[in-house]
């Protein structure tokens, strides 16, 4: 039995929409709402969700980037909202975040070499060989030690997310969260990085969570996948377990927006209707009911609560046990 | 006859750098209500190439110095501004990438699709209207008339694309050239998105060439596919041959980077390497460097297409033939 390293319990976040003449709160985003979920070591879990989510401010979140409203974050067993910066610091060491795009991730006038060493220097640590670290570290993620004298401008997309996941090993750390590391990139090049990452987590035991929107990357990369819509996990499995047999009608969508590079395979397409409701109104009941065609009078009116349908499948929805049915 | 007939079409785009040739002389017909698919990755010369069919490569500081482009019997190359004005929204029309920027912010967007019909046909603002409505209902939007006075701010990104492509398609061209269509929407707008283009290829009569860099999408919309690679067309023909028996080492290594829905893969096949910048484009064939059967000749010369069986072509010289009939 692996550890947990990181848990989340009913992680909040509001964002306030300032307004009106004397600037005051007129309204909130509800960005995140009630997330929970544990990370055992070793683990990568996916979080898969549509623009506005919130998956990228859960990973936030999970970093202390930004002030929660609500909830804990549990890392290694301290919790981390407690925490003064002077300890967060030393902490960071251990939680690495690789971002979606690798074009901004960098200071444009700073080479390779002097973006990696500023880690060193900030994290104080004086007894290392920097420039023998830097060699190493471009090494394992496929560059040579000229690449270090290199400007963010001279590297492709691709050769700057290696450097970003070079940055992101630096310290050892422990837990890696991926936000859409591959979406930027062209699908030949996707595959090298993904296959890097995996190498990598395997060398240095990592643990990972992979934001992605896209369904087919998650099932090549990860053991576990959430699935996120309007700020609240609907569905929690294994990769194997969700795909075979999605209970959540967003799921089951969202699997079947899938369009399989196989032309034999056209789908009849059924799609959802409508849009993502907006966050700042969030329809009462269900999230969903607006664009669901199962919904009914309870969806409308009551929250659903998470069940667990198998082992560790869980889902939020009133239906499932008829979704199940019918899929039977 | 074809309807479009582009042949040996070579650009020059200016830089302080000196000039830079990113299309290295490519052909393709496009028949009348064929969906043609125009795939690869960044850099590799698809939008530009859409662009240069309806001559607005100039606004984009190029220039067309080889080649020609027979649209309908007629050379559109030979043709004025003002004579291609009258070619542009009426008989081609284009849908392009970004549907946030494509709508003017200050006006409502019925007028925008009513502007559209007024410049092409003599029509009167109640029948121009009229047939705005009948559009944006042909699109499937719900509550035309209250759309019909909003402004773009109000709609979501696929109601905004829906917009684009109902002005796209309000004078009936012949051709319509949509670049990436898809690509900034969310994944279960986007299958809304492809199911409102497999409607309309159905009932009008239009002929499709789709920009994409999805090979999901050429699957589940195109008849027929070409495949480019650093300024050249490597493959070309329907559809169903090229993805199921892939001749060219580049099309086959863009196919297995796709994680599969269907399997668990233990690794993801990779093509080595990235995409060539058009300054420094390899000498012989532009691929070699990333090829895995690179012979003596790729590194000199440049394999120019050849048919294989009926009507497709691919520029490889694993598949020449010298005069004996053998394989060289």
């Amino acid at each position: 039995m692996s550890t947990t390293i990181l848990k989340v319990k009913n992680l909040t976040k509001f964002f306030p929409i300032i307004g009106g003449v004397i600037r005051h709160k007129i309204g909130e985003v509800k960005a995140v709402n009630n997330v929970s979920f544990n990370l055992k070591k070793g683990d990568t879990i996916g979080i898969v969700g549509e623009s506005g989510c919130g998956k990228t401010t859960v990973a936030r979140l999970i970093l202390n980037l930004i002030e929660p409203t609500g909830g804990e974050v549990i890392f290694q067993g301290q919790n981390i909202f407690s925490f003064s910066r002077g300890e967060m610091r030393k902490i960071r060491k251990k939680m690495q975040m690789v971002f979606q795009d690798p074009y901004s991730a960098f200071d444009p006038r700073f080479t390779v070499f002097e973006s990696l060493s500023e880690i060193f220097v900030i994290q104080k640590m004086e007894n290392v060989n920097i420039k023998e670290e830097i060699f190493r570290l471009l090494q394992l993620v496929g560059l040579k030690p000229e690449h270090s004298d290199y400007y963010p401008y001279e590297l492709s997309g691709g050769q700057k997310q290696r450097v970003v996941i070079a940055r992101a090993i630096t310290l050892n750390p422990e837990l890696i969260i991926l936000d859409e590391p591959t979406s930027a990139l062209d699908v030949s090049v996707q595959s090298q990085i993904l296959n890097l990452l995996r190498n990598i987590q395997h060398k240095f035991d990592l643990t990972y969570l992979f934001i992605s929107h896209d369904l087919s990357v998650i099932n090549y990369f990860c053991n576990k996948v959430m699935v996120m819509y309007l700020g609240k996990i609907v569905e929690e499995a294994s990769c194997e377990d969700l795909f075979q047999q999605p209970l959540h009608p967003y799921t089951k969508a969202l699997i079947s927006s899938i369009f399989v590079p196989d032309p034999d395979k056209r789908l009849t397409i059924v799609p959802l209707e409508g849009d993502v409701p907006s966050p700042i109104n969030l329809p009462p009941g269900c999230v969903f009911h607006t664009r669901c065609k199962f919904a009914s009078k309870i969806c409308r009116e009551k929250e659903p609560e998470a069940a667990e349908v198998t082992t560790n499948h869980y889902v939020a929805c009133h239906h499932f046990k008829k979704i199940q049915e019918k899929q039977d | 006859m074809s309807l479009l007939e582009v042949n040996g079409l070579k650009l020059r785009f200016y830089s302080l750098d000196g000039p830079v040739e990113p299309l290295n002389g490519i052909s393709f017909q496009l028949e009348e209500g064929e969906v043609l698919g125009l795939v690869g990755e960044t850099g590799c010369g698809k939008s530009i190439t859409a662009k240069s069919v309806i001559k607005l490569i100039s606004y984009s500081g190029g220039e067309i110095i080889d080649g020609s482009i027979i649209f309908d019997n007629e050379d559109l190359l030979s043709k004025s501004e003002k004579e291609m004005q009258k070619i542009r929204g009426v008989k081609i029309s284009l849908i392009s990438q970004d549907p946030m920027t494509s709508l003017d912010p200050v006006y409502r967007v019925g007028d925008q699709i009513i502007e559209a019909i007024q410049v092409h046909k003599k029509l009167r603002y109640k029948e121009a209207k009229k047939e705005a409505l009948e559009l944006i209902r042909l699109m499937g939007i719900p509550l035309p008339e209250k759309v019909f006075y909003q402004y773009p701010h109000e709609l979501s990104g696929g109601m905004k694309q829906r917009i684009i492509i109902a002005i796209a398609l309000s004078c009936g061209p012949a051709l319509v050239i949509a670049d990436e269509p898809t690509t900034a929407l969310d994944v279960t707008i986007q299958a809304q998105i492809i199911d409102l283009f497999s409607k309309l290829i159905e009932h009008a009569q239009s002929a499709f060439l789709l920009i994409t860099h999805d090979l999901g999408v050429v699957a589940q919309m195109c008849d027929s596919v070409a495949i480019m690679y650093a300024g050249n067309i490597v493959e070309k023909g329907p559809v169903k041959k090229i993805f199921h028996s892939p001749k060219h080492p580049y099309t086959e290594g863009l196919l297995q980077c796709i994680p599969k829905m269907d399997r668990k893969q233990k690794k993801l096949k990779a093509i080595p390497g990235s995409v060539p910048h058009p300054r420094n484009f390899p000498t012989g064939c532009r691929f070699y460097p990333r090829c895995q059967h690179t012979m003596k000749k790729c590194l000199s010369q440049q394999p120019g297409l050849i048919e294989m069986d009926d009507k497709r072509f691919v520029a490889c010289f694993r598949y020449f033939k010298n005069s004996d009939g053998e394989q060289e």
